[in-house]
């Protein structure tokens, strides 16, 4: 284990003395950057807030130790891309969920973790090392330090398992797949306890509601499906326009990137895309959908600031009620975008390009304009020079963590 | 007169003449292509007799076959200035508005159906607009400008609008359209096999548009174009991973830098209830950018289409692939040629007739010398041109008789109207014309339909629908059938067979039949146990799904 | 490897002499044969001798990493895993189930390096066998020399909805251009209208014929003949209009209720017909952005499909005389881009081939452990050209008859890949 009491992670100011009372969007500055060699795919924060977890695109699962700045790696179970991670309630285990189909339990604080020696072929891994002396050596080893000895092990879906969500009072986990189905699992010994068929194409995302009734879970053609969790029975299907087929290429796009509850289970937000022009070179509205969950209804369309060309990767609540989003945008860059559900946001609302009835391609939503989600923009826009995959937040929001698709996982304070 | 000057100093160059005159175009055109090419007058073609001539000027000019009695007419004139008075006449005729219209109307806007401004509308300004004769600068200038916000305006707007002005196609559409140049692909890189085309041209045209956006007045629901103050283009290549920003540009031309930002940067403050009007409108910098005299590629891509649209062939093909490794073929010939054009104010007309008036447009089609296809035209012989799917349309229809048909019950009732009505005045002549056009209009739309298939491209594709069309469709059925009063009862009430078909080559061909022709049509006729109806049905299909009536020869 | 019988049918034999097709200005038109003298039994004897063509053209740059050159766990590999095939040692990606199970009549080439990027130069020489210039496409080189005389049908066709209009029959007469179906739905207008006797209308054909010899005789002819071409293919789909006729149900659910199912579904119908070279293009794959998840979406669809039909060709006893092609412009790169994205990649790809001619099971060529190059056996599309020609028994270094020019049928600086030939 490296000697705690060195420094060794990057900052690119030093914490103020007296913080101020509540988070503030508009002083979000980025505190720490770590970096892998690969790009990343996802990120979350464990309960605790001591770790950022990623998932990359290479098979392992990354932990950050945002103290230290060490860096754990879990590997040699998943063989394919984890795209999704989440906790167990207790914050004792982590579930990763990837595209070889499997769910894996692991320790978030493994008693075992293995030290491997590699030599160094190249530059440390983005952190400034501020040990005093010691430069004479020429050959250093590189230690990495390993866990590849899970908790458990779960074939959860044939193809894809895309999503892994642990439901509350830590009875059920929920996941979903490339075979179309939804499945609850007993979060103690992962047996199968229910299974939700109805999905026509993949489902990207299923959450279990705070109050553990009910499920919502969006598929590629991004229609929304809240289901009775205990019954299986489903209690709405609403039809989000997260989606697009792109009459070029003949194919479909769609489906939740992300996917979040507010802390309340009042609203959910999905993450993804809508206004297809050409998918496969990127060109698609990032869009995040509100869905007010009393009415079942979508009630806000939130859009990026420029409307720039790309991906919606991340939403999240924020504890003092604004929303906020993540991007990857067609042009190489990302940004972090913040949201107000409640105030009407100024003259921005009125300029949306395109067609202002949303993305929703009935023709339904057209005609009833009180129904008509509202279109918001945002208060306030973080520019991230790299696309972002992934934001999560710290309990107290007041700071939060993006991935990137050049490897980095940065910390911003807000 | 600098640039005939230019052109007259090249002229002397290439022909050792000292003295320098101003030459027309024309002959600079005819001299360029025989001279200059050291072509021997053994390989090209003869001229076009006058029955070749008129069907050619009428389908150029107008977009559709003359009809019989105007093919009589013109060969039956012993004015020898005859030729220039038919381009003229022609030019000077609704039907060339009309002609220009659809033909620039495919070009601006790929047959879209619509979105915020009805098709007709737009039609209507490019028809008033040639009919005026419009100089192509201003024609450019209006269309890169209007945003919809003024309705007397708003026609010109469908190009942008219609197009929500969203990146990819709309600089698609202003590259291909403007500058001759296709650069979709250098949207996420540099063109991979053309050097020319630069993620920076891409981007430089798109950040013209990029502070624009659609508006909608929450009351009226009208969408049109607003601009605002922010806004900047940045890319970063695929290839490279560089990052690369620009500001509005055309080409390789210079940046065009944003003024001092003033404290009141708006005229009008965008907000729900109003565009955004600022003092300073990148948008705005588009046309006179493009129009201008430094932007060389706006009026060679003009002359190069134009070129094409006469003789079958540009000096560029295709015509949105200007590059390095796509050179003219006779590059010294487009840019005289582009810069004459712009020293006559983009006077579209003035170009028609040079080009008409040459020897190299009024050649013949048939060869003199069986050639194998060269990879760059050489202009010596007329160029076989597929009709357009409207020429077609109109031709199809003016060879059955609907044409003439309408034509007489326009008239009709417009005389029946109003007693002091007179048919031959340039007034009436664009009033009947719109009148028949309106009335044929859905047949026009579903002929159209038809023939111009899946895409825009305008190259030549036969497929076996149009076959089936033509051989089995009810349209041409109907068109054919007895009791109609047209072209079929016209040629069942003469008896010699001769006369009849000499009626029928006319009639579709424009010209008389040779007198092997003449031997086998009416032996198609005679023989066989066929009814005479049927027979003479069938040699009129038969013409009709020929390739002579397909090709403008 | 089973030795592969010598179908015993002489190139030769297939080559129409010259007068017969270059007719300028002379009764050509008389000798092309027009309506179906032929009965169903006829063309079916016929057919049996014929050497034909399926090509299935994945259009956008199919990723080779996620189809037939899996890297797994390297750099680049991405995350799909590989799964083993009907063919010990051959593994392929695991979006591909069905075809896996299928590849021991198929061979793989690694190892083609196109040297463009390009979407249209890359389809042009996978197409012509040549980089540049005007030549005749696979499809048309295969119609004119593999068609018996008498087969009432185009030589070629294309079942696509992409309007991209490829000039395919280069120097060769139009009537060996593709003619283009528009997936599966029947032409309007095959009926005759009434009121037009059969043999009235049989005149009216042969009149067109020689007013339109008449008119190209001294013209430039590849306008002419294509116009002439679309009537005859007109007459030919007039005959055969059964052709269309709804697709059987059973059948559709085996090959799969989407586009690329029923057009595979019509190929299978047109090769049973006889029809020389038969194309049909899935689309959708120039993933710049969600590679993975689109190569999900859309080899699934070909996957099972392709199978189906590669399936049937086999058991109806047609693959000795098929040959089957699965090819793309392109491949795409093995770095994914931020957008989770591959981008293009002529560099080192592959494509999939198997029947006629072709010695199946084989894997040619090879590409280095992270997919970045070809480390052996370097081929490109001129190489490919001759091996398909050779595989259906036409002499790819022979020339093309034309009119007084000799013009080699396969690019003379390349050869055909004797390895992959049974």
């Amino acid at each position: 284990m490296r000697n705690e009491e060195q420094d060794t992670i990057e900052k690119s100011e030093t914490m103020d003395s007296t913080p101020p009372e509540s988070a503030v969007p508009a002083n979000a500055k980025e505190v720490q950057k770590f970096t892998h060699v690969e790009a990343l795919t996802n990120c979350r924060l464990d309960p605790s807030g001591r770790y950022a977890f990623a998932g990359a695109e290479d098979f392992g699962v990354y932990r950050w130790n945002l103290e230290t700045g060490e860096k754990v790696i879990y590997r040699g179970v998943h063989d394919s891309w984890v795209r999704r991670i989440d906790f167990s309630n207790d914050g004792t285990h982590v579930f990763t969920s990837g595209w070889d189909g499997r769910v894996v339990v692991w320790e978030v604080e493994p008693e075992t973790v293995e030290e491997i020696e590699l030599p160094i072929e190249k530059t440390g891994e983005g952190r400034s090392d501020k040990a005093d002396g010691e430069v004479t050596q020429k050959v250093e080893s590189e230690i990495e330090l390993v866990v590849d000895n899970p908790v458990r092990i779960i074939d959860a879906h044939r193809g894809f398992a895309r999503w892994v969500h642990a439901g509350p009072n830590g009875k059920y986990v929920a996941t979903c797949g490339n075979d179309k189905v939804i499945r609850l699992w007993d979060a103690k010994r992962w047996k199968l306890r229910k299974e939700f068929a109805g999905h026509g194409r993949h489902p990207y995302a299923v959450m279990i509601h705070p109050d553990g009734e009910s499920l919502v879970s969006e598929d590629l053609m991004g229609e929304i499906f809240v289901w009775n969790a205990r019954t299986g029975q489903r209690l709405k299907e609403l039809k989000s326009g997260m989606t697009g087929f792109d009459n070029k290429f003949q194919a479909d796009m769609g489906g939740a990137r992300d996917m979040a509850f507010n802390q309340d289970g009042s609203l959910v937000g999905c993450a993804g895309i809508t206004n297809v022009v050409n998918s496969f070179a990127g060109q698609q509205d990032p869009i995040i959908c509100i869905v007010d969950w009393e009415s079942k209804e979508i009630t806000s369309h939130l859009r990026t600031k420029s409307n720039s060309p790309g991906v919606a990767w991340g939403v999240r609540f924020h504890p003092e009620g604004y929303v906020v989003g993540a991007m990857g945008n067609q042009n190489g860059k990302g940004t972090v975008e913040f949201w107000s559900l409640t105030e009407a946001a100024p003259e921005e609302s009125a300029e949306v390009k395109g067609d202002s009835a949303g993305c929703d391609g009935s023709e339904e939503a057209a005609v009833e304009e009180e129904k008509k989600p509202r279109e918001i923009k945002p208060f306030h826009v973080v520019e991230v020079d790299k696309p972002v995959r992934g934001i999560d937040f710290t309990k107290d929001g007041r700071r939060f963590i993006v991935a990137c698709s050049d490897g980095s996982l940065r910390v911003y304070q807000i | 007169m600098q640039t005939l000057l230019k052109i007259a100093g090249l002229m002397s160059l290439l022909l050792g003449v000292t003295r320098v005159q101003a030459q027309p175009l024309h002959d600079i055109i005819d001299t360029f292509i025989v001279t200059a090419q050291g072509e021997s007058s053994s390989s090209q073609s003869a001229s076009l007799d006058d029955y070749g001539f008129a069907r050619r000027v009428y389908l150029d000019l107008t977009g559709r076959i003359p009809a019989v009695s105007e093919v009589l007419e013109f060969v039956g004139d012993g004015d020898l200035q005859k030729r220039e008075a038919l381009v003229e006449r022609l030019l000077a005729s609704p039907a060339y508005a009309r002609h220009m219209q659809y033909t620039f109307d495919v070009m601006f806007m790929e047959r879209l159906p619509k979105k915020h401004v009805p098709p007709e509308e737009f039609q209507t300004y490019l028809r008033k607009s040639f009919a005026e004769n419009k100089p192509y600068n201003r024609l450019a200038t209006e269309i890169l400008t209007a945003d919809g916000s003024v309705p007397e305006l708003r026609a010109a707007s469908r190009f942008l609008l219609d197009r929500e002005i969203k990146r990819e196609e709309t600089v698609r559409a202003i590259g291909r359209v403007f500058l001759g140049r296709d650069l979709q692909c250098a949207q996420c890189h540099n063109h991979p096999n053309v050097d020319g085309y630069l993620q920076q041209h891409y981007y430089g045209v798109a950040a013209f548009l990029q502070r624009s956006y659609l508006f909608t007045d929450p009351s009226s629901k009208v969408v049109s174009i607003g601009d605002k103050i922010e806004g900047d283009v940045t890319f970063t290549s695929v290839f490279t991973g560089e990052d690369g920003k620009t500001q509005p540009r055309l080409l390789g031309l210079p940046e065009i830098q944003d003024p001092q930002q003033e404290e009141q940067p708006y005229e009008v403050k965008p907000d729900s209830k109003n565009r955004g009007v600022p003092k300073y409108s990148r948008r705005l910098q588009l046309a006179p950018a493009m129009t201008s005299s430094d932007n060389l590629a706006f009026r060679q891509n003009i002359a190069n289409r134009i070129w094409a649209m006469m003789v079958g062939q540009g000096f560029v093909e295709p015509l949105d692939m200007f590059h390095e490794g796509n050179t003219a073929s006779h590059p010294e010939l487009l840019t005289a040629m582009a810069d004459d054009l712009m020293s006559h104010g983009y006077d579209i007309k003035y170009l028609i007739k040079e080009i008409v008036k040459t020897q190299t447009y009024q050649r013949q089609s048939e060869l003199k010398v069986q050639d194998f296809a060269d990879e760059k035209p050489r202009y010596l012989n007329g160029t076989l041109k597929p009709l357009s799917p409207e020429q077609f349309a109109w031709s199809l229809l003016q060879a059955v008789g609907v044409v003439e048909k309408t034509e007489r019950s326009v008239i009709a009732a417009l005389e029946k109207e109003d007693a002091n009505f007179k048919e031959a005045t340039a007034q009436s002549a664009v009033l009947i014309e719109e009148k028949v056009s309106v009335a044929l209009k859905s047949q026009i739309e579903s002929i159209v339909k038809v023939f111009a298939g899946s895409n825009a491209a305008s190259r030549f594709d036969a497929s076996a629908d149009h076959a089936l069309y033509l051989l089995n469709g009810p349209e041409v059925a109907k068109w054919l059938a007895a009791g109609q009063d047209m072209l079929l009862d016209q040629l069942l009430k003469m008896d010699d067979n001769q006369a009849l078909v000499s009626r029928v080559f006319l009639t579709i061909y424009s010209r008389m039949p040779s007198d092997p022709e003449l031997k086998l049509a009416v032996e198609f006729l005679s023989v066989g146990e066929q009814g005479r109806e049927e027979a003479v049905r069938e040699l009129v299909r038969t013409l009709l799904c020929s390739a002579e009536f397909r090709f403008n020869k | 490897m089973t030795m592969r019988r010598n179908a015993g049918c002489n190139t030769m034999d297939h080559h129409v002499t010259r007068r017969q097709f270059m007719g300028t200005g002379a009764m050509a038109g008389a000798m092309a044969g027009f309506g179906s003298l032929l009965t169903p039994a006829m063309a079916g004897e016929m057919k049996s001798k014929q050497k034909q063509i399926l090509q299935v053209y994945l259009q956008g740059g199919v990723s080779q990493f996620e189809a037939w050159d899996p890297k797994p766990g390297t750099k680049y590999g991405g995350p799909f895993r590989p799964i083993s095939t009907s063919v010990p040692g051959l593994q392929i990606c695991e979006l591909l189930p069905h075809t896996a199970q299928k590849m021991h009549l198929l061979s793989v080439v690694r190892s083609i390096n196109l040297e463009t990027d390009d979407h249209t130069v890359g389809r042009l020489f996978m197409e012509k066998g040549r980089k540049n210039g005007d030549y005749p496409f696979v499809g048309a080189v295969a119609s004119k020399y593999l068609t018996t005389p008498d087969n009432p049908l185009p030589g070629y066709v294309h079942i696509t909805t992409r309007g991209i209009v490829d000039q395919t029959a280069g120097f060769l007469e139009s009537k060996h251009a593709m003619m283009r179906l528009e997936g599966v739905k029947p032409p309007t207008n095959l009926e005759r209208p009434q009121g037009v006797p059969k043999e009235l209308a049989i005149r009216a054909e042969g009149l067109r014929k020689q007013l339109n010899n008449q008119f190209g005789g001294k013209r430039s002819r590849a306008l002419i003949d294509s116009y002439d071409t679309s009537f005859e293919q007109a007459q030919q789909l007039m005959a055969r209009a059964d052709l269309f006729e709804k697709q059987d149900e059973k059948e559709l659910d085996r090959y799969g209720r989407h586009w690329f199912g029923r057009r595979c579904l019509l190929a299978k119908t047109l090769l049973e017909e006889g029809v020389t070279c038969v194309k049909v293009t899935h689309h959708g794959y120039d993933t710049h952005a969600e590679n993975f998840n689109f190569h999900v979406e859309q080899l699934d669809e070909f996957d099972k499909t392709f199978a189906t039909l590669l399936g049937d060709i086999e058991e109806r006893g047609m693959l000795d005389n098929v040959l089957v092609v699965v090819y793309s412009e392109f491949g795409r790169t093995p770095k994914v881009n931020h957008k989770y994205g591959r981008d293009h990649w002529g560099k080192s790809f592959s494509i999939a081939l198997g029947g006629c001619g072709i010695q199946p099971g084989g894997v040619i060529g090879a590409t280095n452990a992270d997919g970045t190059e070809v480390s052996e056996r370097e081929v490109d599309g001129a190489h490919l050209f001759h091996t398909y020609m050779q595989a259906v028994g036409i002499d790819s270094q022979s020339n093309h008859a034309l009119d007084g020019r000799a013009v080699p049928i396969g690019d003379p600086v390349a050869a055909p890949i004797k390895e992959l030939l049974a």
